[in-house]
C-alpha cells in the first residue's frame, strides 16, 4: 500500500473505524515508516486538540428574538394576501386608465355616449367648456406674444422699458440711502 | 421522538409561540455550530437566529422521520457555508485576526484554568478558520456532536466517502499547519491542555 493510504487509515484509526486487521497493518507501517509516524503523531496532536470541544453558549435574550422575527415573518405573511389585491387592483386600473380612452377614440365609442340622456348632455356641456377655455388661452397666448414682439422690435418702446427701469432703480437706491440717513441721525443722537 | 412531532404539529396548526419551546431546546446546539463554523459572536448569533427562522418557514417541508436536530443542523452548516463562501469572495486575502470571546458555557471555573480553556479555543478556532467551509463543517460535527460518519453525511447531504476523504484531508491540512511557526506558540497551549 501506497503512503497516502496509511495517512487515509490514520485519519479512519483516529475515528476507531479500523478493523483489526487495518489496524495492524497500519501499525506494522508506522513502525516502518518515518513520515508517516510523524503525520501520526502530528494527526493525534490535532486529535487531542479537539477532543475535548470547549462549549459556548448563546446570548440570553437568543430566544426572544429569534421568536421577534418569527412573529414579524408571520405578520408579513398575514398581509401578503392583502398587499397582492391592492397591488394588482392598482395595476388593473391604471391599465384601464390607459387602455379604455384608446379604445373609445380608435373604435369611435365615444359617439355612443352621446345618445345616453344625461351624460350625453353633460359631455356636450363639457365639451363646450373645454373649447371656451382653449379658445381664451389661446387669445391670451396670442396677445401677449404681439405684445413681446412689439416690446422687442420697436425701439421707441425698448427706450421707454429702459428709461422706466433706470428710473426704478434710482427710486429703489434713494430710498434705501434715505433709510440708512435716519438710523444713523438715530443712533448719533442716542449716543 | 413523539412529542417532539406533536409540537411541530401545533406549530404547523398555527400555534407560533410553541415554536419557542423548539428554539430553547436547540438553541445551544445550532449556536455551537454557527460560531464554530463563523468564528465570530455577532455573525454567529446572526445565522442561528436565520436557521431557525428559516426552519420555521419551511416547517412544512421538515420530515417527521427524520431526526429534527439533525435536519436544523442541516440548515445552520449549509447558512454558514453559503456564508463563508461569500466571505471568501470579499476577504480573499485578508488574515483573520482571532475573535474576542464569547461566554464559555461551564460558569464555574477557575481564573487559571480559564486563561488555559481560553489558550485552548484560540488555538482551535486558529486551526478551523484555515480549513474550507465543507472540511470545517464536518470536522465540527466529528468533534462538537460526535456524529458517525453516516450521520455527517446526511446533514451535509453528500456520501459517507465524501465525509471520509473531507476528514482526512482536514486532519492532514491541520497538522501540516501545525508545523507552521505561525501556530508553534498554539502547539504550547494544546500540549498544556
Ligand atoms: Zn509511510
Amino acid at each position: 500500500m501506497a503512503h497516502d493510504n496509511y495517512l487515509s487509515l490514520i485519519s479512519l484509526s483516529l475515528d476507531g473505524l479500523l478493523t483489526k486487521d487495518e489496524q495492524f497493518s497500519l501499525e506494522m507501517h508506522l513502525q516502518s515508516c518515518s513520515a508517516c509516524m510523524y503525520a501520526w503523531e502530528q494527526m493525534s496532536l490535532v486529535d487531542r486538540m479537539f477532543a475535548m470541544p470547549i462549549e459556548v453558549a448563546p446570548p440570553p435574550d437568543f430566544k426572544s428574538r429569534v421568536m421577534e422575527q418569527v412573529s414579524g415573518y408571520e405578520q408579513r405573511r398575514n398581509l401578503y394576501p392583502w398587499m397582492t389585491l391592492i397591488m394588482t387592483t392598482i395595476l388593473l386600473v391604471a391599465m384601464m386608465s390607459i387602455i379604455l380612452p384608446i379604445l373609445f377614440v380608435t373604435l369611435g365609442l365615444y359617439r355612443m355616449l352621446f345618445d345616453i340622456p344625461v351624460i350625453g348632455m353633460l359631455l356636450t356641456r363639457l365639451i363646450e367648456i373645454h373649447a371656451q377655455i382653449m379658445a381664451f388661452i389661446g387669445t391670451v397666448g396670442v396677445s401677449a406674444s404681439h405684445w413681446i414682439s412689439f416690446l422687442t422690435t420697436d425701439p421707441m418702446a425698448l427706450a421707454v422699458i429702459v428709461t422706466s427701469l433706470v428710473m426704478l432703480s434710482i427710486w429703489i437706491g434713494m430710498h434705501e440711502a434715505f433709510k440708512l440717513q435716519t438710523t444713523s441721525e438715530f443712533s448719533a443722537q442716542s449716543a | 421522538m413523539e412529542n417532539e412531532n406533536e409540537l411541530i404539529a401545533r406549530i404547523l396548526a398555527g400555534d407560533q409561540e410553541s415554536f419557542a419551546e423548539l428554539v430553547e431546546t436547540y438553541q445551544r446546539s445550532v449556536y455551537n455550530l454557527t460560531y464554530r463554523m463563523l468564528g465570530d459572536a455577532r455573525e454567529a448569533e446572526d445565522a442561528a437566529q436565520e436557521a431557525f427562522l428559516r426552519a420555521y418557514q419551511h416547517l412544512s417541508r421538515y420530515d417527521p422521520g427524520r431526526s429534527f436536530k439533525t435536519w436544523l443542523l442541516s440548515i445552520a452548516s449549509n447558512y454558514c457555508i453559503d456564508r463563508l463562501r461569500k466571505r471568501r469572495l470579499t476577504w480573499l486575502s485578508i488574515e483573520e485576526p482571532l475573535p474576542p470571546h464569547p461566554a464559555l458555557s461551564s460558569n464555574e471555573v477557575e481564573p487559571e484554568e480559564a486563561v488555559a480553556i481560553h489558550e485552548r479555543y484560540d488555538a482551535i478556532q486558529a486551526m478551523l478558520a484555515e480549513l474550507a467551509p465543507e472540511y470545517r463543517a464536518a470536522v465540527v460535527f466529528r468533534y462538537w456532536y460526535d456524529m458517525s460518519y453516516a450521520e455527517i453525511a446526511e446533514t451535509l447531504d453528500t456520501t459517507e466517502s465524501a465525509i471520509k476523504s473531507r476528514l482526512f484531508r482536514a486532519r492532514q491540512m491541520m497538522a501540516e499547519n501545525l508545523r507552521t511557526e505561525r501556530h508553534s506558540s498554539l502547539i504550547v497551549a494544546i500540549e498544556g491542555a
